[in-house]
C-alpha cells in the first residue's frame, strides 16, 4: 500500500474523508464521497445542464429554419419542450469561496464511553446511573456524582432528573497533532414519543405479558 | 476498544431521499433547538443555495445536503450526537420527508508505525503473486516509486438483520496522517434501504433503524477495523 500523498487542492470543503480513490463505495457510502462526491455530482449535473442548453439552442435554430410541421419537427419540438423544463443547475465551483478550508479542526477518539441517566441535580453536581457501553453493558453498573462544570453551559441549563447523556473519555487530537486527554459529556437530544410509539410499546408490552402468562404456549393450550 | 488508537475517528450518516436544501441553514437548526444560537452564529458556511447547503459547526459536526442526499459528519466522541441530530430532525421536525436509504459510515485513520509495516499489511490483503510478472515490480524502488495496494473494498450481503442492504469495508493508504506514509484509512459502510427506495413516503423506517442500530453498527464496524489493525502484529 504505497500511495504518495495527494497534492492539496485549492479548496478543501469539509473533506473529512480519505478521498484516495476516484470512485468507490455505494450510493450511501461517504467514501471518497462525502463532500468530494457531492461536488462531483454537481459538476456532472452542471455538465448535463450545459449540454441541454446547447441542445436547446441547436433545436431552436433548426426549428426556425425548418418551419414545416412534419413528424420529425414535432419530435424536435417535444424534445425542446423537455429541455426547457430542466431546472437550472448552479456552477458549484463559482459558489465555493476559493481557498477556504473548513475541515473540522479536531478529532476525539473515546477509550471509555458510558450512557448515563440523571437521578438528581444538586447545586454544583449531579448524580447519575451509568451503563458501561465500552464493556458492552446494557444494565446500570455504576453510580456517579459528576460536577456540573463537566457540561457545556447550554446542557447544564437543560439538565433535569431523567435526562439521558453520553459521557466519553479519551484523547482529543488537533489537526496540528497535539493530543490531550479529554472528557466530554453531552445530553442526548432524542425524538419525542409519538402517539404511534406509545401504542406500539403498549401492544408489545401486552404481547410480552401474554407470553409470560402462558409460558409461550398460547392460552388455548394451558390448563 | 480498538487496539490502535485512531488519529482521526469519526462517523458519517448519509441519507438518500428528497430534501429541500434551502431550509437546512444553521439558524434553522438553532430555531428548532437542534443547536444553540451561539453555535449557529459561529457556524462556517460553505454554500447556501436552493440546490445545495454546506456548513460546519466546529468541532461538533459538518453538514451537507443537496436535493437527494444529506450527509452529516462528526469526528468528536460521543459520535451518537450525529445520530440524535438526524433522528430529531426527521423523527420530530420533518417526518414526512421521503427517505429510502441510510448509510452509517464509520471511518478511521490509524498509524501502523512505519512504511514497511503498511506495505506488509497491503501485501497480506492483496498479495502481489497473482499479478505475475507485473506484480513483481510493486516493491521495487524507493518509497516514492513503490506500488501495491491502493484501495480495496469488500462487501457482505447475506445479513440477517435486514431485508435489503449490505456492509462494505474499504481499506486504503491514508493520505491524511503520517505524511501519507504510515497510515491506513478504513471506512465501513453499513447500508440499509427499503426494498424500493423510490417508494419511500416518509422518514420513519430509516430513522427508526438509525435510532435502534447506531450503537451496534459502530460496534460491528469497529470489530472489522480491529481485525485489520490486528494484522500489524
Amino acid at each position: 500500500m504505497n500511495m504518495p500523498a495527494r497534492a492539496l487542492r485549492p479548496v478543501r470543503l469539509l473533506d473529512d474523508q480519505n478521498s484516495g480513490s476516484a470512485e468507490g463505495g455505494t450510493a450511501v457510502s461517504s467514501g471518497p464521497i462525502g463532500y468530494e462526491r457531492l461536488l462531483q455530482t454537481f459538476r456532472e449535473r452542471r455538465q448535463v445542464f450545459d449540454s441541454l442548453s446547447r441542445l436547446k439552442g441547436t433545436l431552436s435554430d433548426w426549428g426556425e429554419q425548418s418551419g414545416a410541421d412534419t413528424p420529425l419537427s414535432q419530435l424536435y419540438r417535444t424534445i425542446l419542450a423537455s429541455t426547457e423544463r430542466a431546472a437550472p443547475v448552479p456552477n458549484i465551483d463559482q459558489m465555493i469561496p476559493q481557498g477556504r478550508d473548513v475541515t473540522l479542526s479536531a478529532t476525539f477518539s473515546p477509550i471509555q464511553e458510558w450512557e448515563g441517566y440523571v437521578r438528581s441535580v444538586g447545586k454544583g453536581h449531579f448524580v447519575a446511573d451509568l451503563i458501561d457501553l465500552t464493556a458492552g453493558g446494557t444494565n446500570v453498573s455504576q453510580l456517579a456524582e459528576i460536577p456540573l462544570e463537566e457540561l457545556s453551559e447550554s446542557d447544564a441549563a437543560k439538565l433535569i432528573p431523567g435526562s439521558i447523556f453520553r459521557w466519553a473519555i479519551g484523547y482529543q487530537r488537533t489537526r496540528t497533532g497535539t493530543k490531550v486527554r479529554t472528557s466530554q459529556i453531552v445530553l442526548r437530544d432524542l425524538p419525542r414519543w409519538t402517539k404511534r410509539d406509545l401504542l406500539e410499546a403498549k401492544a408489545e408490552a401486552e404481547e410480552l405479558a401474554q407470553f409470560l402468562k402462558t409460558g409461550g404456549q398460547g392460552e388455548e393450550q394451558t390448563l | 476498544v480498538l487496539r490502535i488508537e485512531p488519529e482521526i475517528s469519526g462517523v458519517s450518516i448519509v441519507l438518500r431521499g428528497n430534501f429541500n436544501p434551502s431550509i437546512f441553514q444553521p439558524m434553522w437548526f438553532a430555531k428548532q433547538g437542534l443547536i444553540s444560537e451561539e453555535a449557529a452564529a459561529g457556524a462556517e458556511l460553505g454554500v447556501v443555495h436552493p440546490e445545495v447547503t454546506i456548513f460546519k459547526v466546529d468541532p461538533d459536526f459538518s453538514f451537507s445536503v443537496d436535493r437527494d442526499r444529506l450527509v452529516i459528519n462528526r469526528v468528536i466522541a460521543p459520535l451518537i450526537v450525529a445520530s440524535d441530530l438526524i433522528c430529531r430532525m426527521f423523527g420530530d421536525l420533518l417526518p414526512h420527508t421521503p427517505i429510502g436509504q441510510l448509510g452509517i459510515n464509520r471511518n478511521v485513520h490509524f498509524s501502523v508505525g512505519s512504511f514497511e509495516k503498511r506495505d506488509q499489511i497491503g501485501q497480506l490483503l492483496a498479495p502481489p503473486a497473482p499479478w505475475g510478472k507485473w506484480g513483481e515490480g510493486f516493491s521495487a524502488g524507493d518509497e516514492t516509486k513503490r506500488g501495491g495496494l491502493l484501495s480495496m473494498t469488500m462487501i457482505r450481503r447475506n445479513l440477517r438483520d435486514r431485508e435489503v442492504g449490505w456492509i462494505q469495508a474499504k481499506v486504503e493508504a491514508s493520505n491524511k496522517i503520517g505524511q501519507g506514509r504510515t497510515g491506513i484509512f478504513m471506512e465501513i459502510n453499513d447500508h440499509y434501504q427499503l426494498p424500493d427506495p423510490a417508494s419511500a413516503v416518509d422518514a420513519m423506517v430509516m430513522i427508526r433503524i438509525l435510532q435502534e442500530r447506531f450503537d451496534s453498527s459502530l460496534k460491528s464496524s469497529d470489530a472489522i477495523i480491529d481485525q485489520i489493525m490486528s494484522l500489524k502484529s
